[in-house]
């Protein structure tokens, strides 16, 4: 990891075109500003991370729990006699 | 802020292949799926990878199980859908992998399809109070 001390209004640029800049300090908090282009998703880590095992885990449900999520939904008079 | 308010025709046409213009987290490599009903009601979703046919979310339209759910979403943030003022369907992920009482849905990272361009995206919701796996199923009588 590249470790780089900034004061508050400096910027650190990544590539050619991601500008990251501490816009202030306050006790532990750091606000940080990022430009980038729009194509350059930009997310807190620990959301990111969060975020993709949520989409892992929904992947791919099995057959029978989608069977019961349609049951959960469909009113109990619409369904067909036996 | 674009409307939110259209709606997926479950008869519309089964080869419903969205172009996702940013990747659903986890799932980089996939920018291709085929949107099918599951059911009648326009509620169950299918979200099937055109190119890994093992990978598939199931997708609900949240207003059923969250009628208060309002995602405030940025002109900015959707505007790689080029949607231009058409209306946008918000769809929500589900998470199933136990009993039905235990799933979830995924409201703070929503999948947002423009109808009329066939692009989607899921959309990371900057607001911290939607929660990311909500429970679908009710907890009690009412």
């Amino acid at each position: 990891m590249l470790i780089l001390t900034r004061r508050v209004g400096e910027s650190v640029v990544i590539g050619d075109e991601i500008v990251l800049t501490v816009v202030e300090v306050r006790g532990d908090s750091v606000r940080l500003g990022i430009e980038a282009p729009r194509s350059v998703d930009v997310h807190r880590e620990e959301v990111y991370r969060e975020l993709q095992a949520a989409n892992k885990r929904a992947a791919s449900p099995a057959d029978e729990a989608i069977e019961n999520l349609k049951a959960l939904i469909k009113p109990k008079d619409d369904q067909p006699a036996d | 802020m674009s409307s939110m308010t259209a709606t997926v025709d479950p008869g519309a046409d089964a080869d419903n292949v969205f172009d996702f213009v940013g990747p659903i987290l986890g799932f980089e490599g996939e920018r291709s799926f085929a949107l099918s009903p599951l059911e009648d009601s326009g509620t169950l979703w299918s979200l099937e990878s055109t190119t890994n046919p093992d990978l598939r979310f199931v997708l609900a339209a949240p207003a059923p199980f969250f009628p208060d759910y309002a995602p405030t979403v940025e002109e900015n943030a959707v505007a790689p859908l080029a949607s231009a003022g058409d209306e946008l369907t918000v769809l929500v992920i589900l998470t199933v992998d136990g009993p039905i009482r235990t799933a979830t849905a995924n409201l703070l990272a929503p999948v947002i399809l423009a109808l009329g361009n066939r692009r989607a995206m899921q959309l990371v919701l900057p607001d911290d109070t939607n929660s990311v796996r909500a429970p679908i199923a009710p907890t009690g009588g009412h």
